[in-house]
């Protein structure tokens, strides 16, 4: 049986596909052989392609985190500031410059390539022309990534390949017919983005973000029912508090013991 | 013959001309509609195989609300986004006053139902609070019927009715969504495509209409449909109307690649 693991987008709820894998490894020790991902489960999901037997890895992606918090309160503030939000939006292709996202993912994957992984890998990414989405395999690492994590409006399209492109999450926000065109044949999927029904709004953006929400949750719906297993994580948080990684971990943690068996 | 059509305004009366060639030939229909085909579904089920005259007499009424969501220029306005953004991201949820447009609707219609109509259609909608689809008690009436049908964001929002919020699905997917194998869909909006975005809101909008798109291939993936064969360079000129009503017949003739 080949194993496979398609790991959702969600920013920083990424952290959440940390304490999936250390617990199904824990309780199941399961192997492995293909790991997808989408925007953060990108970002995961390569660090685990690149060194499966490590089953924990929270500390090196805690490291990054720490190095980077500076950074990463630059990057909020730009994100939650309505002046500069809607000035950006309409005067440039995203609110903030995504060398941030690239000098992390720097220190992260260096020069590794797809070849460097020691199981299957594969990211989706969306090019805004064409409006397709982009399956990635192979290549260096760092700009597949940088692509598949590359928030619309929030950081302009990622020129890579002849397209633009922007996070997967636009129409494949869990990875699974990747995973599957991988070879995967019994698929454990990890959504940290499920939609949760409401009836008050903000105001339109927030009433608009909502809607489009829902148009993703029925897409993603689609996918997840291909799967062997879902997993669910949801947690109230912008996709940009990297300050709440140890508490989203946590709270994770406990959702995953709970529901692996 | 079961037929679906949805959409937003870019397809109106493309689609007009097709179902349009489709009553021609066939008078037994069983119509589905939803978002801006609702006003297809409406002047149909009023007055049959006509009611693209007396649509084209209700949109071009002096001071109808559902103006400026046929000539919506959000798409290439850098001055609408700008007031799209500060109206939206600062007070309502709406950019036009949905009052307004509600006592219009009822103006017009008064107590008019679904089930008055003097020939079957059938209207589907969203619920946003449940994330259900649904097709409309028939008794409902149609100045209602047409306001959840075009609460089209962001000009719009949603209408509140027996304790929902409904806005048409075809917002969310581009035609009805409870589609039937043995059905055929019209849409020329399904077979256009989105200009190049040069901002970041043009980038967002994009990728929203992008999700119609791709939940409209989801669903519709086994069943037929008809398109335009190349996008029209004004889809709202009369043109429009007389290639829908071409490309349908070739597909009547069985001429249509699918």
């Amino acid at each position: 049986m080949i194993n496979a693991l398609a790991l959702g987008s969600g920013g920083v709820k990424g952290i959440a596909h940390i304490a999936l894998i250390s617990e199904i490894v824990r309780k199941r020790n399961i192997k492995f052989d293909i790991v997808t991902g989408c925007s953060a489960g990108s970002v995961v999901g390569g660090v685990y392609a690149l060194n499966p037997s490590k089953n924990e890895f929270l500390k090196d992606f805690e490291a990054i985190i720490k190095k980077n918090s500076l950074k990463f309160i630059d990057l909020s503030n730009a994100l939650s500031s309505k002046v500069n939000s809607f000035k950006r939006l309409l005067y440039s292709r995203g609110i903030a410059q995504n060398d941030l996202v690239y000098d992390i993912l720097k220190q992260i994957y260096g020069k590794k390539r797809f070849s460097d992984c020691k199981i299957k890998f594969g990211v989706v990414a969306f090019d805004i022309n064409s409006e397709r989405l982009v399956e990635i395999t192979e290549g260096y690492l760092i700009d597949a990534i940088m692509a598949s994590s590359n928030v619309p409006g929030a950081f302009p399209p990622m020129r890579l390949g002849g397209m633009d492109l922007v996070d997967g999450g636009a129409i494949s926000e869990v990875p699974v017919f990747l995973a599957k065109k991988l070879g995967g044949e019994y698929i454990i999927a990890n959504d940290i983005n499920p939609v949760i029904l409401k009836d008050t709004f903000s105001d339109g953006m927030d009433y608009m973000n909502y809607i489009d929400s829902l148009k993703t949750a029925l897409i993603t719906k689609n996918e997840l029912d291909t799967a062997n297993e879902v997993y669910s994580f949801y947690d109230k948080v912008e996709w940009y508090d990297f300050d709440k990684y140890f508490e989203i971990y946590r709270k994770a943690k406990r959702v995953y013991s709970r529901d692996i068996t | 013959m079961k037929i679906f059509m949805g959409g937003l305004f870019e397809g109106i009366v493309w689609d007009s001309g097709a179902l349009s060639n489709i009553l021609m030939h066939d008078n037994n229909i069983e119509l589905t509609v939803s978002g801006a085909s609702s006003l297809i579904g409406f002047f149909y089920g009023m007055h049959g195989k006509n009611f693209y005259k007396y649509l084209k007499e209700f949109i071009e009424e002096k001071d109808n609300p559902i103006k400026p969501l046929i000539d919506s220029d959000l798409f290439s306005s850098r001055y609408q986004q700008a007031i799209t953004l500060l109206k939206l991201g600062t007070s309502g949820l709406e950019l036009k006053n949905q009052t307004t447009f509600s006592k219009y609707l009822d103006s017009h219609f008064g107590t008019l139902t679904i089930e008055k109509l003097k020939h079957r259609v059938d209207f589907e909608v969203f619920d946003i609070k449940t994330g259900n689809f649904f097709l409309l008690n028939r008794k409902t009436r149609i100045s209602q019927v047409l306001l959840s049908e075009l609460s089209i964001l962001p000009y719009y929002r949603y209408t509140e009715l027996s304790d929902m919020f409904l806005i048409p699905s075809s917002y969310i997917c581009l035609s009805p969504y409870n589609l039937s194998p043995d059905g055929l869909i019209i849409s020329y909006e399904a077979g256009g495509s989105v200009s190049r975005a040069m901002n970041a809101a043009e980038i967002l909008l994009k990728i929203s209409y992008a999700r119609t798109r791709e939940l409209f291939r989801i669903i519709s993936k086994d069943i037929e449909l008809i398109t335009c064969e190349s996008p029209l360079e004004d889809p709202l000129d009369s043109v429009a109307f007389y290639d829908g009503m071409k490309t349908c017949q070739k597909y009547m003739e069985g001429k249509l690649e699918l």
